[in-house]
């Protein structure tokens, strides 16, 4: 196949950043702090600054189909919202951009959360021919979809959050804009080894809580830590019970990987246990609430989340995005979904920037593009390892006087 | 080490990756089937990690050879370094599976809860809450045992080590807290005992205060300066380092410092400081995660005894550490509590401290060997009714007659020299009180002609002190006014002083009463106090004894120049000599005090006078008095603290001071002529915990004691 060979004879590091493992930056400006070669990290700046301070004339008709299947309804329905909210701010600021042959025209699909409804609709678009789909939401939804598009030659899937590590590496022809799951257990296990001898993990029962759980286990095995308990929370949980369970192993750490409702009373039960020792949260999305409705327990711990993926970075860039959105919805976007949606539909902008010189769009094109796009976006750095997922980076944030403040944005 | 890490890792993921502890091939796990032992104890930090793997340890040699009748152990664990002891101790006495709890941590922590477990009808083991009190407190309940030595019998090694080394002189600094106390109070008491001076004596109640308090005690140039830590070396680091910037000449005492074979102190950084270094972004630096201090030479420790080498092999295998800090001592808890549940199970109609009681206290036979095989012998035999002799990491596991401690203090005596830890062995001696009685000069006296003569009895009694926490003040007092008042003295001859705040106390579960015995002795309800709440103040002792002031009106003392006079005080003392009135926002200085009994003379308001008090360093508060015809009787010297001695865990309160509790039991059992001075030779001989003085001046002892508490001889 075409494509194939066209990747088979690129080395299969080539594409890599120049991003350095292990290191730290405190700072977290864009342009300062992340460990790209200057000049390239200069060039990419100057692109994106560009881009946005360009007067805006609207000359672009080839068009740009772009499906996107996310759960608009049911219990993750605002999560959705939020990430459909900032495709469509990209997908206007394209359309509204002088410099753009492209207009992006969004097919739009609600799943429900429901992992067959989302199969359904991927079905559909790849069988009219879009050669791009954003979605879905979470890993159990996204999976099918993902295993599928190995299928259809024609369209390239990109999950916007979705990282569990069954997704990783599952088709060539499936993108991952956040990084996967065992990068946040790499960083929440490194963590951990400097912060705790003896350390108990209550995870959600899917795959995301199993691909975490597994991950941390393997790494702190390779250390003195000791894991005094994995605890899976089942839906039918009693909470109380399962926090007394978990601090029968004695932890002085408890690493809580639940990013639904019930985070907030697995947190009130262990602070009204008597636990009194380290929190690390791996979801940042429901920070805002959990400080204002439950202070008085996150009073009682040392907490602080190192998330699985990064909320909105810092620098100009971002604080334009912000500004946009917030005129054009009325919200914050800063601790939503909005800056993974926006930074979805720009990536696959600028991979159809990098496809081929005569305008072509196909799902070969997006493909290639987003093989070579280096894009550093409102969430960070999105450069596509040799498994098309991309590299990580990580927040951490730190409860202080009744708030969550972020503490650092890190790269592995 | 790479090595022995790789094997922790190992047994980690075999032993703990459940919330339970241990499982080996060969017995069964089911949760009916399991023997579950409870752990309220701090698991990590540089002292608490030691603790968990001796426990895991055990726990694993135990299972290794069937567990306890085929069904292994579990651990339940609380980790109060990570969380609130109270609610964790809760959670454990109402755990249906515990019988019994390894723990708590410290001494203040096992006051605070045993009542919690023993209501619950659970037994206490812990391995390393060390304080006097808990045995005075507990012994004989059969609910409070301990792996580790109590400092009472501590505190004389330590005031033999240093003898040893021929000092003359010490000065202490310890925590406020039940744990200090026990030095605070036991350490002048050994001093007097080996002929050593006290310089100085102080506490501290936060970490902040140690250097000032060091710079302080540094100033007299104490030989030796006793420093006591309550938990984590940061506290040893802050001493040394404030001695460092002195020109102290002489030398530190450690008890039980967390350090290595070459006097090494080891700090883990808390998540504080990472975090600060995160920010930094120094937090990946390895030696970022630790500080090292080590001990300078001539520095003398108490530490854990030597280790057999077995048991340091097999805790390494495990650990990938040398033993430290209480790892002997929790390796003992979990035999001692597993032979508790052996016999338990054996016998589950009768309660856990039955069970303790009947194999601990009555052990028989050889000792068995302290390997799985013989974990399971004794195990068997308990089931079977027998109380063989358990061999733990410090030896024979036997306990003293009353209970609650080992029989054999096992501990090791050290000094740093070019900079190892080396053993300098002191070997126990099991002391009692001998320091020679010191004798009132002419004690056989001189009768006077008029002695058959002894006037009209009054009597003023009081407590100074107020609140709960001094219970016992007040219920001295009264049981002296008990005590007066059944030789027949009207009560208008008696003056009563208390507060009475105890018996209305929200913490008083008998609300109006107040006992000096639990159950036994109640002393309040048939008391007539005179002076009660905020009346009592210093100006109004001054007052009453004089009879004169803002009191006119009320009783006061209208004795004339026939009268034999007692007055009995109790409240606190300190040191140097000050009585303590309320919660010590008044004093009464042994300056004050002589001018009052000197006044109380120039008034003619006896012929003889018997001051007694019950107070801590009383001896001093009465140095100054020179009076003719005053004998005063106190319950402890100079330089030392007097002690409790009643302790009601219901009330989760000491009743009594022992000092005042001899003296009643000996003036009850008493013949009615006993001399003065044979009163004062059987509190001097009775009371164990204090030497009781006796300043005579120019009176005779000869006379009958009872005429002084309102007898008739």
């Amino acid at each position: 196949m075409k494509i194939s060979s066209k990747r088979d004879m690129r080395p299969v590091n080539s594409r890599k950043s120049n991003w350095k493992r292990g290191k730290h930056y405190p700072d977290i400006s864009p342009f300062t702090t992340i460990p790209m070669s200057h000049n390239l990290a200069l060039v990419l700046g100057f692109v994106v600054i560009c881009l946005y301070i360009s007067p805006v004339l609207a000359q672009n008709n080839t068009p740009l189909y772009c499906g996107v299947i996310l759960p608009l309804s049911g219990d993750l329905g605002t999560s959705g919202q939020e990430f459909l909210s900032g495709i469509e701010l990209a997908a206007g600021e394209i359309n509204t951009h002088r410099e753009s042959e492209y207009h992006v025209q969004l097919e739009v699909r609600d799943d429900a959360g429901d992992a067959g409804t989302a199969l359904s609709h991927f079905k559909e678009m790849q069988a009219s021919g879009i050669p791009v789909v954003i979605g879905s939401f979470t890993t159990a939804v996204t999976l099918n979809m993902a295993k599928d598009s190995e299928q259809s030659e024609s369209t390239v899937l990109i999950a916007p959050h979705a990282n569990g590590m069954a997704l990783y590496g599952i088709s060539s022809r499936f993108y991952q804009v956040n990084t996967p799951v065992i990068n946040l257990g790499r960083f929440v296990s490194e963590w951990v080894s400097y912060t705790a001898e003896r350390v108990a993990i209550l995870y959600i029962d899917n795959e995301y809580g199993r691909s975490l759980v597994d991950g941390m286990v393997s790494d702190l095995a390779k250390g003195t830590v000791q894991v005094t308990g994995t605890e899976p929370i089942p839906d039918d949980a009693d909470i109380d019970k399962l926090v007394q369970e978990t601090l029968d192993g004695g932890p002085d750490t408890v690493v809580v990987a639940v990013y639904d409702s019930r985070l907030e009373e697995i947190l009130t039960s262990l602070a009204d246990a008597g636990y009194r020792g380290q929190v690390v949260l791996t979801e940042a999305g429901g920070m805002r609430n959990l400080a204002s409705n439950i202070t008085d327990s996150l009073s009682q711990f040392s907490i602080c989340t190192i998330s699985a993926s990064t909320s909105l970075v810092q620098g100009a860039h971002t604080n334009r995005f912000v500004t946009a959105y917030r005129e054009k919805y009325g919200r914050d976007p800063s601790e939503g979904y909005a800056g993974y949606g926006y930074d979805s539909m720009m990536i696959v902008y600028h991979a159809v920037l990098q496809g081929p010189a005569n305008g072509t769009i196909s799902g070969y094109s997006i493909r290639d593009g987003l093989d070579t796009i280096q894009y550093y976006g409102v969430t960070g750095p999105k450069v596509f390892d040799e498994k098309n997922a991309v590299g990580p980076a990580m927040d951490r944030w730190v409860f202080k006087d009744g708030k969550f403040e972020l503490m650092s944005t890190s790269v592995l | 080490m790479k090595q022995n890490l790789s094997l922790k890792t190992v047994l980690l993921l075999v032993i703990t990756f459940s919330s339970t502890v241990t499982f080996v091939s060969g017995i069964s796990a089911g949760e009916d089937n399991v023997i579950y032992i409870g752990v309220l104890l701090p698991l990590s930090g540089s002292m608490g990690t030691p603790m968990a793997d001796a426990l895991e340890l055990a726990v694993q040699q135990i299972n290794e050879a069937g567990g306890i009748g085929g069904k292994p152990v579990s651990l339940v664990m609380r980790n109060t370094q990570t969380g609130d002891c109270m609610t964790y101790a809760k959670q454990l006495a109402k755990d249906p599976r515990i019988r019994v709890v390894i723990g708590p941590y410290t001494s203040d922590d096992l006051f605070a809860t045993a009542d919690i477990f023993m209501k619950n009808h659970k037994v206490l083991v812990s391995p390393t809450a060390s304080s006097d009190e808990i045995f005075r407190a507990f012994s004989e309940t059969g609910s409070v045992w301990r792996t580790i030595s109590g400092d009472g019998d501590i505190t004389s090694v330590i005031m033999q080590h240093i003898a040893a080394h021929d000092a003359e002189s010490i000065a202490l600094l310890t925590p406020d807290s039940s744990y200090g106390k026990t030095f605070y109070d036991w350490i002048p008491f050994w001093a007097i005992e080996t002929g050593i001076s006290v310089t100085g004596a102080e506490e501290f109640s936060q970490p902040e205060q140690i250097p000032a308090a060091i710079k302080e005690l540094a100033a007299d140039d104490p030989d030796y300066l006793i420093f006591v830590n309550s938990d984590d070396n940061s506290e040893i680091v802050s001493a040394l380092d404030a001695l460092e910037k002195l020109d102290y000449q002489g030398n530190i005492y450690l008890i039980y410092p967390g350090v290595d074979e070459k006097g090494r102190l080891t700090e883990r950084l808390g998540t504080g400081s990472l975090l600060s270094g995160m920010i930094s972004g120094k937090w990946k630096l390895q030696n970022e995660s630790v500080s090292t201090t080590t001990l300078p030479d001539d520095t003398l420790i108490l530490m854990s005894g030597p280790l057999e080498d077995a048991f340091s092999e097999e805790f390494e295998e495990i650990s990938g550490e040398q033993p430290s800090g209480f790892v002997p001592q929790a390796y003992d808890a979990v035999l001692v509590a597993s032979a508790i549940m052996a016999r338990f199970t054996a016998y589950p109609d009768k309660s856990p401290k039955h069970a303790a009681e009947s194999i601990l206290l009555k052990v028989t036979g050889d000792s068995l060997p302290r390997t799985p095989e013989g974990f399971q012998t004794a195990f068997d035999r308990i089931k079977q009714g027998d109380a063989p002799i358990i061999t733990g990491a410090t030896g024979p596991l036997v306990f003293k007659p009353e209970g609650t401690d080992p029989e054999i203090p096992w501990y090791g005596t050290y000094t740093m020299e070019r900079g190892m830890v080396i053993e300098d062995p002191i070997l126990y001696r099991d002391l009692t009180k001998t320091a020679a009685i010191e004798e009132p000069e002419d004690s056989s006296g001189t009768p006077q002609p008029d002695d058959a003569l002894y006037g009209d009895f009054w009597a003023v009694i009081g407590a100074l002190s107020r609140d709960w926490a001094n219970y016992r003040h007040q219920a001295d007092a009264l049981t002296v006014y008990q005590y007066v008042k059944d030789q027949g003295v009207p009560d208008d001859h008696i003056i009563l002083l208390v507060y009475d705040d105890i018996p209305y106390d929200t913490r008083n579960k008998k609300p109006g009463e107040v006992y000096h015995t639990p159950e036994e002795m109640e002393v309040r309800t048939e008391a007539e106090p005179d002076y009660i709440g905020d009346t009592i103040n210093k100006q109004m002792v001054h007052d009453v004894l004089l009879g004169t002031g803002g009191f006119k009106d009320n009783p006061l003392l209208l004795s004339d120049e026939n009268a034999t006079v007692l007055l009995y005080l109790s409240s606190h003392g300190a040191a140097g000599g000050e009585l303590l009135v309320g919660k010590g926002e008044e004093q009464i200085s042994p300056e004050d005090f002589s001018l009052i009994i000197e006044k109380m003379a120039e008034e003619k308001k006896f012929k003889r006078m018997l001051v007694v008090l019950e107070s801590c360093f009383s001896g001093a508060t009465v140095e100054n008095v020179n009076t003719d015809n005053v004998i005063l009787l106190t319950a402890a010297s100079g330089n030392e603290t007097s002690k409790s001695a009643i302790y009601d865990s219901n009330l989760a309160i000491w009743l009594s001071d022992e000092f005042t509790d001899e003296l009643i039991s000996t003036l009850e059992a008493a013949d009615p002529r006993m001399p003065l001075h044979d009163l004062y030779q059987e509190l001097y001989r009775n009371v164990r915990s204090s030497h009781p003085t006796l300043v005579r001046g120019n009176s005779s002892l000869n006379i009958p004691a009872k005429v002084f508490f309102g007898g008739t001889p």
